[in-house]
């Protein structure tokens, strides 16, 4: 078998297709590679500027918890108080960049701060970068790997059989199934080979985040079923008793439909079956709210409302209603982007079998730690924290008291950690598929061969 | 020219006869008028939305009763960004682009409400629109049904037929385009025209701007069949011809734009936001301030000849505003002008992806006439700030004028909502938009080109083969 195996990756490398084939994957994994170790470097930047916070706010905070420190400003603490709450780095965002392009990985929680605000200020990305995409290893491994298979396998027996070589292979060759796993292996591993040195080399060159090294052989096992899985299927077309061009139009047909037409279609599918509340209503409910509960200028400036610690605490008190109005008010229709996020969610996944590209570009995103659901997590995450947060400031504004630095110190501190992704169900599903269609192949070619 | 017409004739007949192709095209069709009613209902949705929030708010704003100005500036107006009638076609970046920006005393803050934030997919092949039909999905069909026009004959050995019922060698490959241009026309034309009648039921359209939109897509469309018929000569199986149409069509489509957009992180990298927002504050809180400057209380009792604040016939509070504003707008204008600078220059990165693709080029063409490219949203941008520094300008010298002795005290009334101006959105005029892409215009034409010369070639190549 090994012989066999050795002739047909002897006859694969004297087919120019065969070259420009590793030489097209070659160049898109180093771009990938390129591209993802920028991405992660970027990603990794920016929380370490975000955790490090406002060293000038913690600065006036230290100076307000000091023994002896002047209540009149010591009652505004609640207010001056932040909590960075930094979404851990994501594992994998250079190999799978997913949403990590435009999704917030940072917020400061405050008093001031509302659910429905928390991420609005960060987007600085071009747009029309973001719009174009990326060429991460997770495209190559989704995107352009099944074509460079369907390149190299549509005429796996097909082209034989066409020229009527077939018979005397299989007289050379033994059975079909020695026939077609000789030149599935060298096939197989020329477009695998480009993905997983990329991948191999981003491990080694790339930062240490914890649970990196788990992420990665998900991923990589991940693309290894998806790509036996592509494989299966052109052993299944080149098992039907058509030609190479029929095998050709076939296969990238079936391409083209999972790949770009599926996912854009259940996109907009899952849009329009959960449709997301208007933003823009969003935005009007809450000053409809903010203008009914107040007419004073104090909500933004407490430390020039007033003067002495009666003054300021008032202020402080009614700018904190004026929020906890605001809050209640846009509660009902914060609830509903996430219901409605959550929909999507749901029925993208569950549509996603569908579309195995999608499926597999769900998942290896989910290892990466930039899928849409972390990202919701993350959100969820800072909601809370946020809302136990501000519990616990309003409580001292409630009580008219003021906080000492051991409260301070007690304060919960954002921590969120992900559960890691396991996509053991759409591995077990990819092999299982593609030892099915394998084995149907093998039948039809051993039952029917020519 | 008969001899051309009659094998155009054939080659549709064997298009109609071929019913994998048939049904191939009939999902494209299908799947462009989905996009269409999709995209126009969406769009009608948005807008009616953004007017009807528009109108609220001015409501809210207006109702607001006695106020001190800078409560209101505070409280401030939003301006949300309207949808151009050609964004049914192409959505452009407005998915990944912010819609509203509020705009509020202190601060220039980026635009927010992004619907690529309101969904759930992390694996993005493009968004479902006319243009994406027309750009991707339609120039794929187009070489897997040019693969065959040359190639299969001559795989059958039909070729030698032509030739023997009278077609000259050379003039066969222009006869073949003939038929291809003629199919892609049936295609295309069904795809456009509801595309162009969904655009023009969306709002007044410049018939300039959709014609233009339309014939870039034709010339895209054109470059695609030239190049197809012209690999399917130079291919000496159909396989062969339709693998290496499909590789072309995947590095010009899929990996071009991609590869366009690691270049321009690499010339220019955009900073993380939070090294962004932390280096414009951190400048922000190093810039004068009007409300601890001696200097510029010295000048203002100058100026009104008084020799205390009180003493002064203004609000020396809202002078102080007024004067913080000035100084904020220095540093926003550093800030966003230097990020305005690097967009530009990934702009100019990722023209480079042309080299290897007509695609790119035709993107910035297409997003451009539609109104819904990155310029398009700077200038929304650009237009929200300049509003929000005359808004905030308006309310700082009311107070300023009218809330001497008072100041944070003063209250102003309705009369001054109401003269506050409404946010109203104006698109850079088509001149300005068609100075912005001549040089993509140019690359296209450039790629015509280069797709005629490959035809001739391989014309020439044919009929010395055959010869």
């Amino acid at each position: 078998m090994g012989r066999l195996i050795l002739i047909e990756a002897r006859l694969l490398a004297r087919e120019r297709r065969a070259w420009a084939v590793l030489a097209l994957l070659a160049l898109a994994a180093a771009l990938a590679a390129v591209t993802g170790h920028g991405l992660l470097e970027q990603q990794l930047e920016g929380r370490r500027i975000a955790a490090a916070g406002d060293p000038a706010g913690l600065a006036r905070v230290a100076a307000a918890l000091r023994p002896g420190a002047d209540p009149a400003m010591a009652v505004l603490l609640p207010y001056w108080i932040r909590d960075e709450a930094v979404s851990p780095p994501p594992p994998l965002a250079d190999f799978s960049a997913g949403r990590a392009m435009f999704e917030p990985h940072a917020t400061t929680l405050t008093l001031r701060a509302r659910p429905d605000t928390l991420f609005q200020r960060t987007a600085v990305d071009n747009p029309e970068a973001t719009t174009r995409g990326l060429l991460d290893l997770g495209f190559l491994a989704v995107v352009l790997a099944p074509l460079a298979l369907i390149a190299l396998g549509y005429g796996l027996f097909t082209a034989d059989r066409d020229s009527g070589a077939a018979r005397l292979l299989l007289v050379q060759g033994g059975s079909p199934a020695r026939l077609l796993l000789a030149r599935s292996v060298p096939r197989l591993a020329l477009v695998a080979a480009p993905i997983a040195l990329a991948a191999l080399a981003l491990l080694a060159f790339g930062p240490a985040i914890e649970g990196r090294a788990a992420a990665a052989a998900w991923w990589l096992a991940i693309a290894a079923a998806f790509l036996a899985f592509w494989w299966a299927a052109i052993l299944a077309v080149n098992a039907l008793r058509i030609g190479a061009e029929t095998a050709a139009l076939a296969l990238v047909a079936l391409w083209a439909l999972t790949t770009l037409v599926l996912p854009a279609a259940i996109a907009a599918g899952a849009q329009l079956a959960f449709p997301p509340p208007s933003r823009f209503q969003q935005i009007a409910e809450a000053r409809a709210a903010e203008i009914a509960a107040t007419s004073a200028w104090e909500t933004d400036h407490p430390e020039l409302a007033a003067e002495g610690f009666a003054g300021r605490l008032a202020s402080v008190r009614k700018t904190l209603g004026i929020a906890r109005t605001v809050e209640r008010a846009v509660a009902p229709l914060d609830a509903r982007f996430d219901a409605q996020l959550a929909g999507q969610q749901r029925l993208v996944r569950a549509l996603a079998w569908i579309a195995p590209p999608l499926a597999a570009a769900d998942a290896m995103t989910a290892v990466a730690g930039t899928d849409a659901g972390r990202a919701l997590g993350f959100r969820r995450a800072a909601a809370a924290q946020l809302a136990g947060l501000k519990a616990r400031l309003g409580g001292f504004i409630d009580r008219g008291a003021v906080m000492t630095a051991a409260e301070h110190d007690a304060l919960p501190r954002f921590a969120w950690r992900p559960e890691p992704a396991r996509p053991i169900g759409l591995v077990a599903f990819l092999a299982a598929a593609a030892a099915l269609l394998t084995a149907l192949a093998l039948r039809r070619l051993s039952r029917r061969p020519i | 020219m008969s001899r051309a017409i009659a094998i155009a004739r054939k080659d549709w007949r064997e298009f109609v006869r071929d019913r994998r192709l048939l049904v191939m095209a009939a999902l494209v069709l299908l799947l462009a008028f989905a996009a269409t009613v999709t995209a126009a209902a969406r769009i009608a949705a948005y807008e009616a939305d953004r007017t009807a929030t528009e109108r609220r708010d001015r409501t809210t704003w207006e109702s607001q009763g006695a106020r001190n100005p800078h409560s209101a500036a505070h409280f401030a107006t939003w301006a949300l960004r309207p949808l151009t009638p050609l964004a049914v076609l192409e959505p452009g970046v407005t998915p990944y682009a912010g819609s509203a920006i509020w705009m509020e005393a202190h601060h220039q803050n980026g635009a927010r409400a992004r619907a690529v934030d309101d969904a759930a997919i992390a694996f993005d092949t493009g968004t479902f629109s006319v243009a994406w039909i027309l750009q991707t999905i339609l120039p794929l069909l187009l070489f897997v049904i040019a693969a065959g026009l040359v190639a299969r004959e001559r795989e059958r050995g039909t070729l030698r037929l032509l030739l023997v019922g009278g077609a000259e060698p050379r003039g066969l490959l222009p006869a073949k385009l003939v038929g291809l241009a003629r199919i892609a026309l049936i295609l295309a034309a069904p795809v456009l025209l509801a595309g162009l009648i969904a655009a023009g039921a969306a709002g007044s359209v410049e018939p300039l701007r959709l014609l233009l939109w339309a014939g870039v897509h034709i010339l895209f469309l054109g470059i695609v069949a030239t190049a197809g018929v012209a690999v399917s000569a130079a291919s000496r199986t159909l396989s062969a011809a339709m693998l290496a149409l499909v590789g072309l069509w995947c590095v010009a489509v899929l990996i071009a734009p991609r590869a366009g957009t690691t270049l321009a992180q690499a010339v220019a990298p955009v900073p993380a936001p939070d090294a962004f927002w932390s280096r414009l504050q951190a400048d922000l809180a190093r810039a004068p301030d009007p409300f601890s400057d001696k200097v510029f209380e010295a000048a203002v009792l100058k100026r009104y000849g008084a020799t205390t604040v009180e003493a002064l016939p203004v609000s020396f509070a809202g002078l102080q505003l007024d004067a913080s504003e000035r100084v904020g707008a220095t540093v926003f204008d550093r800030h966003f002008g230097a990020l305005a600078a690097i967009h530009a220059r990934q702009r100019a990165a990722m023209r480079w992806a042309s080299l290897i693709s007509p695609l790119p080029a035709l993107q910035n063409i297409s997003m451009a006439l539609a109104g819904t490219d990155g310029a398009h949203q700077l200038a929304f941008q650009r237009q929200a700030e300049a509003h929000r520094r005359r808004t905030i300008g308006l309310l700082n010298r009311d107070m300023a004028d009218h809330g001497a002795g008072r100041d944070f005290d003063y209250r102003a009334g309705p009369e001054l909502w109401r003269a506050t101006p409404d946010f109203r959105f104006r698109p850079p005029p088509l001149g300005q938009v068609l100075r912005g892409i001549v040089p993509d215009l140019l690359i296209l034409l450039g790629w015509a080109g280069a797709a005629a010369l490959a035809l001739v070639v391989a014309a020439r190549g044919l009929a010395r083969r055959l010869g």
